[in-house]
């Protein structure tokens, strides 16, 4: 399937390139750094989206397979290669970072560097999602570590600090022992074929007691927990999502988010099916308790970059449930709600950023009846939290919808539960929707308003789009990814 | 004369260069010529690498029984780690105190080297001792080298004490071995059992321990750190380290292999506890020099780990120790120039070694906070830097002996440690209560001062440019050390012999 060129080489590298490019524009042309980040994302997007074309849908195994030799006495290959779930993933990376390159403000102090850390950022997450080897996982998922605690510690707000250094020591806690196990895991594999292998793919053969499966499957998911993160391990999340500038909010709640998924379903679920099964139910409970938790405390939030944090944490919750019902239904429901979620929640933020550029505050209380004022972005953001609440028509319908049907598959009570978190959903998103937009008008501070203007469409109306055209017609996005989850469940069922 | 003899004189050559070095080098400072410093310093760090180079080139005969130096690739790749981090640390030391002083320290690092390249070399236990002999004599003089500062003076004689007594055990301990066995010859010490060895042990463990400065024998390192110049901190936290910790690993690889039931737990533990209370310790410490005292504990911690893995394939385990022994030596001596770049020299060094001196100056000073912030890094294990390639050698090497929890000890330390090596980067970008202000720093002048002797940037550099190198381009390494066997095709195994049978084997091959 290799056409000649290392496409997905290119897709990685691309923004590091770029990144090393601003380095050049002088630090007073900020339009111009601007445009070259701009330039170099949308290339990295198009590029992306040309995988498309040449992407074999009915297959489920993995396309553009590249290969250099890294480190030989382990044998640790920069292996990249992609699939149904992991090309969903790089879209939606590449688009998300697309767009919130352009919702970049001109004013934004070393504005260079800024974007440099988007950049960085971008590379190390595409090098994650596309990296077959262990070690070269790890290597870009610790990488992503340093563009964030720059960015929410340089360019972020509210006692930004020490935002950065829990959002680091958290993350470094899971992944330290997640290392641990990998290399384990090739020492294994050492000891059982001879040679030295961190690929995922050889990986599956090993043959592993239970008692390793458990401890091993526990060094990862905490890795991976941390990340996502799903109660308890969430505690890093409303201060680093406050903190951290809009860009980082939504990289960290858009696409970092679902590295911690997609490590559940490329690690976990083939590499220790028994652990997996075994654990199930926890994780079920685990994101049951993140749904109804997040809602109860999105509920409360006076702040709403708080509460989009805390809707946050209750739509993975989602994702978390869909992943443990461990069946197809559930799987893809889980896949599908990584891609809403990344387009919702990104929507939310970029809306909620907006609103309070213009009120001069995030407080629910400080302003309503704005919708009068502003009209075209009452609609938007409603179309937003429609999408949030899982209304029919919108994206997140489509895949809440196949995650309850998943877990009713599975067990009744979750399911039963699970709804009761829709509903809860709907319950926090319209209340809070309907007391700033609804209303006497009032803003606390008298401030000028002024409706989204065309720079903001342009990035808005991707995110709409999708989210209406995903609902009504989510058939293509499945088809891409059918046979990579059937492959993932078939063979975990078989085991 | 025999060709053996031309063997001998060529397996120590590269110390004799340096040893020459340093003699030139007393001569000049009588005269006071010092524009022939630089040159001078290429010119025999470039020959001591190509000696000892072509040192691993020679044969080895009878299995290297009554050897008194070895000459082999792992000497080759150790020699070359002192060299390159004598050379830089060399550097450092320039125009950074008083004329005179400059002058006394060039020569003692020289000596201190030479003594540090026969520690590395030694195959027996004479040559091991006098080594360490030189080595930790002219130490104990550079940590007083800067006469006029009380603390510095205070550091070198709590060094000298303290030193004397470790190596009065490690005396002891071979005196020890002597009545035993009968023997120096560290090879040949290793066939023999007898109780009196496990004494001996003990002894020795505990010589090096201090020397390395391991948890419960550490208490000198905080303050010679932070009394003594930052020339000679750095000097010490990487050469003495260095070949301490390399010439202990040969004792217990080539001597006392058999007794690794005994030392294995010693070793695991001493790691552990280095590690751990190593970490702990630098999270409190304002004083650069004190927290990166602390952070070289630890880090002697990691690499001791890699210790308990001897049993198995020595073949890995060389490359992984080097490795690791070489980007530690690339990081320190990184962290320790910036910070001389940042407090300036003389007397002012020790007023401005707190973390406040670093306030903004990614910001300032965008180059320089950016190399800071790669070696900071890079000493917490974040890829694709050199730190983290050393991490994973390591880890991967106690994997092999199921020790398990010693390597999650080692991975819950490395989180410890992200926590005061990213408070360094944050104090320098980010706005905090104490950090970041808009008012310009008063320690703009001297630092001017020094940086026109550009010495120092370059040493910064070079760090950070090998920093980035080894870790991307991992493999480099293992090709460096191994290019004399692939160059004169020896079919010797190049690792030190381990037992018997290995030794046979590749004697055979030779003939």
């Amino acid at each position: 399937m290799n056409y000649g060129l290392n496409i997905l080489s290119i897709i990685i590298w691309t923004p590091l390139v770029g990144a090393g490019l601003l380095f050049f524009v002088p630090p007073v042309k900020v339009r111009l750094a601007k445009l070259v980040a701009l330039l170099i994302t949308l290339a990295t997007f198009i590029s992306s989206v040309n995988l498309l074309s040449f992407f074999n849908a009915r297959e489920a195994k993995l396309q553009f397979v590249e290969e250099i030799s890294w480190l030989a006495q382990f044998d640790i290959n920069y292996v990249i290669g992609v699939d149904g779930i992991s090309l969903l993933l790089v879209l939606l990376t590449t688009l998300l970072t697309f767009l919130l390159v352009l919702s970049v403000k001109i004013d934004t102090s070393n504005i260079r560097a800024y974007l440099g850390s988007i950049l960085l950022l971008e590379t190390s997450i595409l090098g994650a999602f596309l990296a077959l080897d262990a070690i070269i996982f790890y290597m870009f998922w610790e990488l992503m570590l340093i563009p964030v605690y720059f960015m929410i510690g340089i360019w972020g707000t509210e006692n930004q600090g020490k935002s950065a250094f829990k959002f680091v020591i958290y993350t470094a806690v899971g992944s330290l022992l997640m290392l641990v196990a990998i290399i384990y895991l090739g020492y294994q594999f050492q000891q059982q074929f001879g040679t030295y292998s961190f690929l995922f793919a050889d990986w599956m053969k090993l043959q592993l007691s239970f008692q390793q499966e458990v401890m091993l499957f526990l060094a990862f998911a905490l890795a991976f927990a941390i990340k996502i993160p799903i109660f308890p391990f969430h505690t890093w999340l409303p201060n680093a999502y406050t903190s951290a500038p809009t860009a980082g909010t939504i990289i960290l709640a858009g696409v970092m988010s679902k590295l911690g998924l997609y490590g559940l379903i490329r690690f976990c679920l083939p590499i220790f099916p028994q652990a997996t099964i075994y654990f199930a139910s926890l994780f079920m409970l685990l994101g049951l308790v993140s749904i109804i938790y997040g809602a109860l405390m999105a509920w409360v939030q006076t702040d709403l970059k708080r509460l989009i944090a805390y809707s946050s944490i209750s739509h993975l919750g989602f994702c978390v449930l869909g992943y443990a019902a461990l069946n197809l239904e559930g799987m893809k429901g889980c896949i599908l709600q990584m891609v809403n979620h990344g387009l919702i929640i990104a929507g939310l933020f970029l809306l909620v950023e907006i609103l309070a550029a213009q009120t001069k505050s995030r407080l629910i209380l400080d302003s309503a009846g704005l919708a009068v004022k502003l009209p075209v972005f009452a609609t938007v953001l409603f179309i937003f939290v429609l999408g949030a609440i899982g209304f029919p028509l919108t994206n997140g319908f489509v895949g809440e919808f196949l995650v309850m049907f998943g877990t009713f598959k599975r067990n009744y009570l979750f399911g039963g539960l699970a709804v009761l978190g829709v509903i809860l959903g709907a319950l926090y998103m319209l209340s809070w929707y309907r007391r700033v937009m609804f209303g006497k008008f009032s803003t606390a501070n008298n401030s000028e308003l002024a409706d989204l203007n065309a720079n903001e469409l342009l990035v808005l109306l991707p995110l709409l789009m999708l989210i209406l055209i995903i609902g009504i017609h989510p058939q293509p996005l499945f088809n891409l990814s059918e046979a990579t989850v059937r492959m993932y469940v078939e063979s975990f069922i078989k085991k | 004369m025999n060709i053996e003899f031309f063997d001998s004189i060529l397996r120590v050559l590269p110390v004799l260069v340096v040893i020459t070095l340093a003699i030139i080098q007393l001569l000049l400072g009588l005269s006071k010529e010092k524009s022939l410093k630089l040159p001078l310093l290429v010119l025999f760090v470039l020959f001591a690498v190509f000696f000892s180079f072509l040192g691993a080139g020679i044969p080895v005969k009878n299995g290297g029984a009554g050897l008194l130096f070895q000459a082999d690739s792992l000497t080759w790749s150790l020699n070359f780690i002192l060299l390159s981090a004598y050379f830089l640390s060399a550097c450092l030391n320039n125009k950074q105190a008083t004329d005179k002083s400059v002058v006394d320290s060039d020569v003692l690092m020289a000596f201190a080297t030479s003594g540090a390249m026969l520690m590395v070399a030694a195959a027996n236990l004479i040559v091991l001792f006098i080594g360490f002999e030189i080595l930790s004599i002219a130490v104990y003089a550079l940590s007083g080298v800067a006469k006029k500062e009380k603390a510095s003076a205070e550091a070198s004689l709590k060094y000298f004490i303290l030193g004397c007594f470790a190596s009065a055990f490690m005396l002891y301990g071979f005196a020890l071995i002597y009545g035993a066995t009968g023997n120096l010859d560290l090879a040949v010490i290793a066939k023999s059992d007898n109780t009196m060895l496990y004494l001996a042990l003990g002894l020795i463990i505990f010589g090096f321990a201090f020397k390395i400065g391991l948890m419960p024998f550490h208490y000198w390192k905080p303050d010679v750190y932070q009394g003594a110049p930052i020339t000679v901190v750095s000097f010490i936290a990487v050469v003495v380290q260095i070949a301490a910790l390399a010439a202990f690993f040969k004792l217990l690889a080539i001597s006392f292999i058999e007794f690794s039931a005994v030392w294995v737990p010693v070793i695991a533990g001493l790691a552990v506890l280095s590690m751990t209370v190593g970490n702990l310790l630098a999270l409190r410490q304002d004083s650069l020099k004190r927290m990166l005292a602390y952070s070289s504990i630890a880090h002697a911690g990691y690499i001791l780990m890699a210790f308990v893995a001897l049993k198995n394939s020595a073949e890995l385990l060389y490359s992984s120790i080097t490795y690791y022994l070489l980007a530690y030596a690339l990081m320190t001596i990184g962290a320790f120039a910036v910070l001389m770049l940042v407090t300036g020299a003389g007397a002012e060094q020790y007023k401005k070694d707190r973390l406040m001196t670093f306030d903004g100056l990614g910001w300032e000073r965008p180059a320089l906070g950016f190399a800071m912030t790669l070696f900071m890094l890079s000493l917490a294990g974040i890829p694709p830097l050199v730190g983290f390639v050393g991490k994973f050698y390591v880890f991967s090497e106690v994997i092999k002996t199921d020790l398990i929890w010693l390597v999650v000890a080692a991975a819950i330390n490395s989180v410890i440690s992200f926590c005061y090596y990213l408070r360094v980067v944050l104090v320098m970008y980010f706005k905090t209560e104490y950090g970041v202000k808009g008012k310009k720093r008063q320690t703009k002048d001297s630092l001017d001062n020094i940086l026109a002797t550009g010495y120092l940037k370059f040493v910064v550099t070079i760090s950070a440019v090998c920093v980035i190198f080894f870790g991307v381009y991992a493999q480099g390494w293992t090709k460096l050390s191994e290019l004399p066997n692939n160059l004169f095709s020896l079919k010797q195994s190049s690792k030190v012999k381990v037992d018997g049978a290995n030794m046979s084997h590749s004697v055979e091959l030779l003939h």
